[in-house]
């Protein structure tokens, strides 16, 4: 079973994510903010991260840097999702696998995250 | 020392406050949902990001900030780029785990984070639910504020809950802004107050605001507002041309230079033939405004040509502004400061404004009305405007001739009379002076035509009596003539 993790402080868009994932069979973990992210990291390999940038605490381009940096997490697909658009985050951030521009359609996101799984 | 303001930038809203927000002050913004709350607060935040600040936007609803976003990008002022240096998070997954500590604790290093001008706290009111005791809430919001003023961060604190007046928390804020829509007959009129502002004057009372898609846009009060006129005035005894030929004699000389004079009459007069010939000498040195409700500038050019006036050419050269406001729903106020701003834009000095039946009509509260002109008079005369006002009299015919608002009279410092006189069987138009301040004036009455060269006053309009009732007769000396045994009044002839 593919492993993913959900990172977003708005809890509404982490709920439907996080439901409708685990009804596509995957198992899924969540977190809501880049500190809270990291620790789900240290207990988990997921394969598909799906991260948000604005959060408090720590941001997603941060967390993700360090997820980058991290050789245990080499492997890990990183989506961002954010309501920035694309060219502002490449600025923070820019080896993703994937960019969903907020708000997304979930369609979207299952048939990146599908892919990206695959991989 | 002395705190240090951050403007607003919303609309007029920095003229209610002095000036803007003070740097780590906490203001309540409170409303009932729907208000626009979250509208003006993100106005806020995007004009702080694009004078190079950066804001901090904290959201403690259940609904994303996402979805918020989403409904604000039609509006004008969302700009994407402001993000990241606008920033909004979330607090709402901390403050179901952590409560109002998490909340703190997640205030405090965002702004460490972030060190915005600026902060945002969205949902305030949950804040007060989730307290167990009033300390509790209290010490938060103490400590809010310590962050806030450590940080010199001005705070927004929405709350749609309990009126801040009855509120603890409205004592330790620095400042209280409500806003308000209600329902009057079958028209909606939103309205902000600032009932508490710490440190400086604020512009008391409501003032009226509309939300579109520029987000809010405040017309200060005109009473409040101008309440003192923005300049002193400068009056000395001086004359303007009336632009009416006959009529200049009849007032001493002219109009009176910045005061402010009635044009009363029935409907189809010539009133507003009068307002297109004074503002025919509008010039560079003289610049005019025609406010008009009830005809289109298109009417107004196309009446002014058929009487020799060519108002587009002084409108192509800037030394007329033609702005017309069809009567629907319009705010007393947004049309007091439209018509000042053409005034200060234009440096106008001739004003004609077509009429006070409009003012009357867009008025929710008529009782304001004498205050208000009386304001937007004075400020009009500060700013060296000669300013005459069409006033529509009920009867076309007949003695009454009363103003339609009370006290109206007492701050017009010129009144024209225009009545139309049944004199053996035919219908006359004549005209007279009725009042001019501190000036001498031609008492007659005078007959005036309409014609092809617009309005023209003739002479001294004589051998006939009542005429102002609007059936004039010869003299009483012959016509009230009551013979011994006769109670009736003889009739002529």
């Amino acid at each position: 079973m593919k492993t993913i993790l959900i990172v977003d402080d708005e809890p509404d868009i982490t709920d439907v994510v996080l439901t409708s994932l685990q009804d596509e069979g995957y198992r899924v973990l969540a977190a809501a903010n880049g500190l809270e992210g990291l620790q789900r990291l240290s207990e988990t390999n997921p394969d598909v991260l799906i991260c948000d940038v604005m959060m408090p605490f720590m941001d997603g381009a941060s967390m993700c840097a360090r997820v980058r940096d991290d050789p245990k997490h080499r492997d890990v697909r990183i989506v961002i999702a954010s309501v920035m658009d694309e060219a502002t985050i490449s600025k923070q951030f820019s080896s993703y696998d994937g960019f969903l521009r907020k708000p997304y359609r979930l369609g979207a996101l299952l048939d990146l995250v599908a892919t990206l799984a695959a991989r | 020392m002395q705190l240090e303001l951050i403007r607003t930038d919303v609309s007029k809203l920095d003229e209610i406050l002095p000036g803007g927000l003070f740097k780590g002050g906490v203001y309540i913004v409170h409303g009932a949902p729907g208000t626009g709350k979250t509208i003006l607060a993100n106005q806020v935040c995007f004009n702080h990001v694009k004078r190079q600040g950066s804001a901090l936007y904290i959201s403690l609803l259940a609904e994303s900030h996402t979805r918020m976003l989403q409904h604000l990008s039609s509006m004008k002022f969302f700009d994407q780029r402001a993000m990241p240096r606008l920033y909004y998070v979330s607090a709402t997954p901390t403050f179901a785990a952590e409560g109002l500590n998490g909340v703190v604790s997640l205030v405090r290093q965002e702004l460490k984070r972030h060190r915005p001008g600026i902060m945002v706290i969205d949902g305030f009111s949950a804040t007060r639910e989730r307290a167990t005791t009033q300390q509790e809430f209290l010490r938060f919001v103490h400590e809010i504020q310590s962050h806030a003023a450590a940080a010199e961060c001005a705070t927004l604190l929405l709350t749609s809950g309990i009126d801040p007046a009855t509120d603890p928390a409205s004592t330790m804020v620095d400042g209280i802004v409500h806003l308000n829509h209600e329902l009057f007959g079958r028209r909606t009129q939103r309205t902000l107050q600032v009932t508490k502002f710490r440190g400086d004057g604020f512009l008391p009372g409501t003032h009226s605001f509309q939300i579109d898609d520029t987000g809010l846009t405040i017309h200060p009060r005109i009473e409040a507002r101008f309440g003192s006129p923005s300049k002193r005035d400068r009056y000395v005894l001086s004359r303007l041309a009336s632009g009416v030929p006959g009529m200049d004699e009849m007032l001493g000389g002219g109009l009176l230079r910045r005061t402010t004079n009635g044009l009363y009459g029935p409907t189809g007069i010539g009133k507003t033939t009068f307002g297109l010939q004074y503002v025919s000498l509008s010039s560079a040195s003289e610049p005019g405004v025609f406010f008009g409700f009830f005809e289109s500038p298109e009417r107004l050019r196309t009446k002014a040509e058929a009487i020799g006036i060519d108002l587009q050419r002084l409108e192509e050269r800037g030394h007329l502004e033609m702005i017309w406001r069809p009567q629907g729903e319009q705010d007393l106020d947004e049309l007091g400061h439209e018509i000042l701003a053409a005034v200060r834009r234009i440096g106008a000095t001739r004003v004609f404004m077509d009429g006070y039946a409009g003012l009357q009509e867009s008025a929710i509260e008529p009782e304001r009305l004498t205050r208000y002109v009386s304001s937007l008079a004075n400020e009009m005369r500060a700013l060296g405007a000669t300013l005459i006002v069409t006033i529509e009299s009920r009867n076309i015919l007949g003695a009454s001739m009363e103003l339609p608002s009370k006290g109206l009279s007492s701050l017009l410092e010129g009144l024209v009379l225009l009545r139309y006189a049944e004199v053996e069987g035919r219908v006359r138009r004549l005209i007279s002076v009725t009042k001019i301040r501190d000036s001498e004036f031609d008492p007659f009455l005078r007959e005036f035509t309409v014609g092809a060269r617009g309005m023209e006053v003739g002479g001294t309009f004589t051998g006939f009596e009542a005429l102002l009732s609007g059936f004039g007769r010869e003299p009483q000396a012959r016509t009230n003539y009551i013979a011994p045994n006769d109670a009736q009044p003889s009739q002529r002839g």
